[in-house]
């Protein structure tokens, strides 16, 4: 998992470098190297992968990005060098160049070094994309994101967003309607559902958040501290606590079902009453109440029943600041990881919607200077971001 | 026709925004006699009819209402209910025409066939019989103030007010409701005060008749001996259509 | 297009399921709105006809409030009732914050100017004579009221269908102090709110002619009525 994201990470960086189309060029301490020396040229055996290559000739299976880049580089001079755009996939018989280690070294430096982000003071791209419905969930409305960074987009394509923050399942299903050109949601099973069915095109990561259980401080339940959160909510479940679920259908009521299937307590299972497939989750009992709202709504009604909820952290900080009495008790868990999709509708099914507008938005929201936008969201508000920049050509730079 | 007073007034004033409408110095009304006010428009007849029948309160002076003196506390029920007015412009409910004459014996709990058998004789007297169930909203002038003269009498007031009751009817309706009030004061000795511009009515029907003018009261006497030989120049001239008004 | 039609068919076949979800909410939003009723009109009637046929110092503010209030907008009421309940309100210690009887205190507070402002206009149109007529045929000022307001009836009923039509339909209040809890506060409204954030159209619509129904009903009940004090 890891070196298949360090891989996607050094893809965009060499595309970056190349003066690639997601960013403006960034400017960095060291130049571009130009030309590289072969110290060695390989041709790709069967069974040959770029790190098993880098690990025989420098000892580091990390380093493979150099002999990638360096191969690309001489591409560009020699046509018999391969040219590699997926470091994953490389073809037997295709000539690589394996430059010396200090030169493999400075590749690699180059490659890895983060990206300095200098603010775009060139004109603003002119395209004029106009209206542009976006729909997205609640939380990155309700915690500030969008109305930080979206007049940067506005001004930047000449576009007027108009943001409807609704749960999940509406989000998409507004996409599914061609009433939204783009769709920013959490739910990733849906996400990926959506676009198999035709629905959505050119999806992409664009950050995460996390999930925390709150409670009040007097902790009834004593899950404080707890890292394993099935655990927790079966404790909340035993000593019957006041839980309340959003039970909108939205990413962070999905998200909770899972949760509540990862414990063993008996769930009730509520048939849909459209479509018998679509089953509800929920345990059984009096203290588990389901109030169908938004995250700030739940968030409120929590707070006044000091009761426990799941809640995205982003939400959560934002209200913080105006007061709610809910502490987090339970976090770092990896099944609390809540990842965000931005998907264009498909122009194909809607010809009506505004398909340069969702591609531009979705470049825009992918690129670096958004993203740096995004890792600063609320680090002045809270002393820490909201949001995890998490698209591929962040990911890559940061690398 | 006793000459005990039913109603003594005296100096008796109602004012309007600073405006003295009535100023009654003495005003002896008898038990039994048919009483006519006339006068012109704006005379004060109708405010001195209100007060006759405790609807307002006056500004000084003091009433008298058989044994009852009208001070600052309100008037006895059942006094109250001795005396009811058939106003110019009845209101009637929105209810059929002998729930309108059953209002006032339901107000005094009176219920059913007892009910049923005065409205009936009440409907008859005034020749309605045959609207008893028709909506009271419907009728036209003349049925309606027979109606209002209905359930007046139903509920056998001893002093009946009467203001204006035949302005704008014709002459077969003028003629019923004057037969029955003086059938009613007749029979059942009601004493009864009829507001009238028209003098010729208060001639036909008064025992007494006296003229309001400008709130005050000028002269009141024998009704032929008001017509016959005023002693009043005002009333003189009244009486022969020169008046100014 | 297809959605609606979609959606209505369905919408039938949910109504005719007898899912005890569904009548959970229809029987809550009946009885939640049909207790504010009662208290907006035993409040707002007396209040109503007092104004219209009393004259006391005060009265044109009085009259000017509540023509205000008619008007008010009822998320504002609904947050008015969440401040007063909620734990650090004033009346925190009540615990009605997310229970019914908050529903039930923001849709009297939402139902009562009107039907209040509506009697008042109603029994201000019965004829300004009528009550002296009333008076003189024997009637305490009390027997005279209670007959001016049945002269009023129409007017009067009117008043109470306006504020049932209000309560029964408003959703931002109840959401706001009622909370939206499932099998608790959930009424038809708030479900219809629901159902469309979850893209649940085709539930959205049978519970919106559930609503278009029951109001229809309601009404039909209220002007039955009507007719019967007619005649």
């Amino acid at each position: 998992m890891l070196s298949y994201l360090q891989k996607m990470v050094l893809v965009v960086a060499l595309l970056l470098l190349t003066g690639g189309p997601l960013t403006s060029a960034p400017t960095h301490a060291q130049s571009s190297p130009k030309s590289v020396a072969c110290e060695q040229e390989v041709v790709v055996q069967a069974d040959d992968w770029l790190s098993k290559i880098a690990e025989k000739a420098y000892g580091d299976v990390l380093t493979y990005p150099a002999i990638a880049e360096a191969t690309n580089l001489k591409n560009a001079e020699d046509k018999s060098f391969a040219q590699i755009e997926n470091y994953d996939l490389i073809e037997v018989g295709w000539k690589l160049c394996l430059p010396s280690a200090a030169d493999a070294q400075t590749l690699l430096d180059f490659a890895l070094a983060a990206p300095e982000i200098t603010p775009s003071d060139s004109a603003p791209v002119t395209t004029d994309v106009g209206r542009l419905v976006l729909a997205t969930t609640t939380s990155t409305e309700n915690s500030g994101l969008l109305a930080a960074i979206l007049p940067d987009f506005e001004a930047k394509y000449g576009a007027s967003v108009e943001v409807i923050a609704v749960g999940t399942g509406q989000a998409i299903e507004l996409g599914e309607n061609g009433d939204a050109d783009v769709v920013l949601v959490h739910a990733r099973d849906r996400e990926d559902a959506f676009v198999e069915a035709g629905y959505g095109v050119n999806r992409q990561d664009v950050m995460y958040n996390d999930f925390v259980i709150l409670g009040p401080e007097t902790d009834p339940a004593g899950i404080k501290g707890m890292t394993d959160v099935a655990a927790a909510l079966t404790q909340i479940a035993e000593t019957n606590s006041l839980f309340i679920s959003r039970g909108d259908d939205s990413g962070t009521h999905i998200k909770e079902q899972t949760l509540w299937q990862a414990t063993s307590l008996p769930l009730d299972e509520v048939k849909d009453l459209e479509d018998a497939k679509k089953i509800t989750y929920k345990p059984q009992g009096d203290w588990y109440q389901s109030i169908g709202q938004g995250m700030g709504a739940t968030l409120t009604v929590a707070d006044e029943q000091q009761a426990y909820t799941l809640s995205d952290r982003a939400t959560y900080l934002a209200r913080t600041l105006e007061g709610i009495d809910l502490v987090i008790l339970v976090e770092g868990d990896s099944r609390l990881f809540n990842p965000y999709g931005v998907i264009a509708v498909n122009p194909e099914l809607h010809p009506t919607v505004n398909a340069k507008g969702a591609a531009a938005f979705i470049d825009w929201m992918t690129s670096l200077e958004t993203q740096q936008m995004i890792s600063e969201f609320g680090v002045a508000e809270f002393g820490q971001p909201l949001f995890v920049a998490d698209s591929v050509a962040w990911n890559a730079a940061k690398q | 026709m006793s000459t005990n007073s039913v109603y003594k007034l005296h100096n008796l004033t109602q004012t309007y925004n600073d405006r003295t409408v009535l100023n009654i110095e003495r005003l002896n009304i008898f038990a039994g006699e048919i009483l006519a006010i006339v006068g012109p428009s704006g005379a004060g007849k109708s405010t001195l009819l209100r007060h006759l029948n405790f609807l307002e309160r006056p500004a000084s002076g003091s009433l008298k209402f058989e044994a009852f003196h009208l001070n600052g506390e309100g008037v006895p029920l059942n006094l109250r209910r001795k005396i009811t007015t058939v106003f110019q412009n009845p209101v009637l409910l929105t209810r059929s025409v002998a729930d309108n004459v059953a209002y006032g014996l339901k107000l005094r709990g009176k219920s059913g066939d007892q009910v049923k058998q005065i409205v009936d004789d009440a409907l008859d007297l005034v020749g309605l019989n045959n609207l008893t169930h028709t909506g009271a909203r419907t009728l036209s002038g003349g049925e309606a103030q027979r109606v209002a003269l209905a359930r007046a009498l139903v509920i056998q007031p001893a002093v009946l007010l009467l203001d204006e009751p035949t302005a704008n009817l014709d002459p077969y309706n003028v003629k019923l409701i004057e037969n029955i009030i003086t059938q009613v004061n007749r029979e059942q000795g009601t004493t009864i005060v009829i507001v009238t511009h028209n003098i010729f009515q208060a001639k036909r029907l008064a025992h007494r008749t006296a003229l309001l003018l400008e709130g005050r009261l000028v002269e009141i006497a024998e009704t032929n001996t008001f017509f016959s030989n005023p002693s009043d120049s005002r009333t003189k001239a009244f009486i022969h259509g020169e008046m100014v008004y | 297009m297809d959605d609606l039609i979609r959606g209505i068919i369905q919408a039938f076949e949910i109504i005719f399921s007898l899912n005890p979800a569904l009548y959970e909410v229809i029987w809550l939003s009946l009885s939640v709105s049909g207790i504010a009723l009662v208290f907006s009109t035993v409040l707002g009637i007396p209040l109503g006809a007092a104004m219209a046929l009393t004259r006391f110092p005060g009265r044109q503010l009085m009259t000017a409030l509540l023509y205000t209030g008619m008007g008010f907008p009822p998320v504002v009421i609904g947050l008015f009732v969440y401040l007063m309940l909620s734990r650090s309100g004033p009346a925190g210690q009540l615990g009605w914050l997310f229970t019914p009887k908050a529903m039930i205190v923001a849709q009297t507070i939402i139902s009562f100017p009107l039907v209040a402002g509506f009697t008042m206009a109603a029994v201000m149109g019965v004829d300004p004579h009528l009550r002296r007529q009333l008076m003189s045929l024997g009637a305490t000022p009390w027997q005279a009221t209670v007959t001016i307001l049945l002269e009023a009836k129409i007017g009067v009923i009117v008043a109470i269908v306006a504020g049932f039509g209000a309560i029964i339909s408003e959703v931002g209040a109840v959401m706001l102090v009622g909370g939206n809890i499932e099998g608790k506060t959930r009424v038809l409204t708030t479900a219809i709110v629901l159902e469309t954030q979850k893209g649940n159209f085709d539930l959205a619509i049978a519970l919106g002619l559930v609503l278009l129904l029951l109001s229809f009903l309601v009404n039909v009940a209220l002007l039955r009525l009507q007719g019967k004090a007619f005649s």
